[in-house]
């Protein structure tokens, strides 16, 4: 039977969200199959003529994660890697039926760049207008600044950390102000659907699910985790990720999942 | 006296930021050369997003100060391998420059934030077809049948589905029939013979250079022979247009004119390599692309985007 709707995952595919995506699809009679991206191109073709483009099989698609470099793998197994994503990107973009959060000219994923600062401003820009939050001046530096308190990302190891007043070794960091008293906020945004990853998120925010929505419609996102620093009055965008898999995978794959294949079948019926 | 300060952003080894920076300094400019390389491997730096006056680079052997450049002549590219255990400082200089330059309120070719379908060339080459050029036929797929019916008893072109630097070539009819699956999808286009053709849009300007050549790829025949020529006006009408709507400055387009003068275009790319086509136009293409750059040129120190405040919810003044 062939599939209306196909999960492309490289990283988990027998992850929580995935299989319930099968399971409520099922129950809703959407077939949903779970596949990498390698499985899905070696049986996608993609055809460009003056007359338009077409793609098989006509599926739906979701898209969870690209094909990473893997530590060891050969010079030739990288580049087959790019090919598959390159290949992929092409076949979500271009596909007439719903893709959750469709690549577009500008990026793979919406018109997210993944530059968590110019992504928050590019969010802002487009919803001028309504108020929706702030983005805080990023610094890339060998050292870190000791202007203020900041929230520091190691680019090497990937850690994060708050300097305060210790000395940092010279290495190669992302950095912005902040302060150990700074808290986060992450709302999921599934379509029209948005809640607070931890139960429990502050109701004195709940005007933070709004604007998470606004944020992820601005860069043409369906599905995306939308991360607050809220620091005294202040809250702003620390980061928009449409890949985003923590702990939701567990706590919220069932809400997830319903929201996702509704906004798909809503999209399907709109066009 | 110096004329207006332009930096040359990229890697020294690469012949086209080489050629740039000379050619730039012939018409008068002052060039302030940042090695990203050396930066990346043995530097420093701190760059702001937005952008700010304070920013600097130093790459080991000259200290640049951001905010004294009034241009930027930029070509990024990311030599580490996946295992680089300096990819942490490449992926720092990278992402900062390409946000700084995204951000600076001074001109820049190409600014981040462009379109980027040239590196999935199926998503390229359905974006040129929908903007109404002609564009020869093309098919990626994983399935031999399909690749022999689509080549229909005739060779086809073979090229990388991604950015991936490579040659494009002619796969024979046998290499088709031989095609193996387990070697992943394959991205074929239909052979168009006929002479090639480069065009330089540079803001509103086109320079085109043709090549007739046997071979598939004529950048690789010392035989072929190049000119310097112009385009029917609707063309570079076009390209002009869809080189702004791409978000880019300098693009370098590339066609194939068959034997009844049709220009079918192949892809054009965003970060072009053009000294072989500027030495062909007598240096016109770098002549346009200072004009452009000095155009627009703004006086030094004015780099940042106005920040009162450390939060800011004004747009960027960038094209991004």
């Amino acid at each position: 039977m062939t599939p209306s709707l196909v999960v492309v995952d490289s990283t988990a595919l027998r992850s929580v969200l995935n299989e319930e995506l099968v399971r409520k699809g099922r129950e809703a009679g959407i077939e949903v199959e779970v596949a990498t991206p390698a499985e899905f191109v070696s049986r996608a073709t993609l055809r460009v003529t003056p007359c338009g483009t077409t793609v098989e099989p006509g599926v739906g698609l979701f898209v969870r994660s690209w094909p990473q470099a893997r530590a060891g793998q050969s010079r030739n197994d990288y580049v087959k890697g790019i090919e598959v994503s390159s290949f992929l990107r092409a076949f979500a973009a271009l596909n007439p039926l719903p893709v959750v959060n469709r690549p577009s000219s500008a990026g793979w994923a919406g018109k997210w760049t993944g530059f968590a600062a110019l992504d928050s401003r590019a969010a802002l820009c487009v919803s001028r207008g309504r108020r929706n939050g702030s983005v805080r001046t990023e610094t890339y530096s060998t050292v870190v600044p000791l202007d203020s308190e900041r929230e520091v990302q190691d680019l090497g190891s990937w850690t994060s950390f708050y300097r305060t007043d210790q000395f940092v070794p010279r290495g190669s960091y992302r950095s912005r102000r902040g302060g150990v008293g700074d808290c986060f906020e992450t709302v999921i945004v599934a379509y029209r659907s948005a809640w607070f990853e931890k139960s429990g998120g502050a109701r004195e925010r709940l005007h933070l699910l709004e604007q998470s929505r606004q944020v992820a419609e601005a860069l043409a996102l369906d599905y995306a985790a939308v991360a607050w620093c809220i620091g005294g009055e202040d809250e702003t965008v620390a980061r928009i990720d449409p890949f985003w898999r923590e702990a939701w995978d567990w706590t919220h794959a069932e809400h997830l999942s319903v929201a996702l294949l509704g906004g798909l079948q809503d999209r399907q019926h709109a066009s | 006296m110096t004329g207006p300060r332009i930096g040359v952003l990229g890697v020294a080894s690469d012949a086209t930021v080489v050629h740039f920076g000379a050619q730039a300094r012939l018409r008068g400019a002052e060039i302030v050369a940042i090695d990203i390389y050396n930066a990346a491997t043995s530097g420093d730096w701190v760059l702001s997003v937005p952008a700010n006056s304070d920013d600097w680079i130093d790459t080991g052997t000259s200290l640049v100060a951001m905010g004294d450049l009034q241009a930027v002549f930029a070509r990024l590219i990311d030599v580490s391998e996946p295992e680089d255990e300096q990819a942490g400082r490449w992926r720092g200089l990278m992402s900062g420059l390409t946000q700084w330059l995204a951000t600076a309120s001074i001109p820049v070719i190409n600014r981040p934030g462009h379109h980027e379908h040239n590196s999935s060339k199926p998503l390229h080459e359905a974006w040129l077809t929908r903007n109404g050029l002609l564009v020869p036929e093309s098919l990626v797929t994983q399935s031999r049948e399909q690749l022999v019916d689509f080549s229909g008893g005739l060779p086809l072109v073979v090229k990388s589905i991604s950015g991936v630097r490579s040659h494009a070539r002619l796969a024979t009819l046998e290499e088709i029939a031989a095609y193996d699956p387990l070697d992943g999808p394959v991205h074929v286009q239909r052979h168009i013979s006929g002479d090639d053709l480069r065009v330089h849009v540079i803001g509103g300007e086109c320079f085109a250079t043709r090549f007739s050549s046997s071979a598939v790829d004529y950048r690789r025949d010392g035989a072929r022979r190049e000119w310097y020529t112009s385009i029917p006006w609707r063309l570079a009408d076009d390209l002009v247009r869809l080189t702004q709507e791409q978000g880019l400055d300098l693009a370098g387009w590339d066609f194939k004119v068959d034997e009844s003068e049709r220009y079918w275009c192949l892809e054009v790319n965003p970060m072009p390599a053009y000294e072989l086509y500027d030495d062909i136009a007598n240096g016109e293409i770098s002549s346009g692309l200072v004009r452009r750059l000095l155009s627009a040129a703004a006086p030094a120190g004015s780099i940042a985007t106005e920040l009162d405040e450390e939060e800011d919810e004004e747009c960027m003044k960038s094209s991004y």
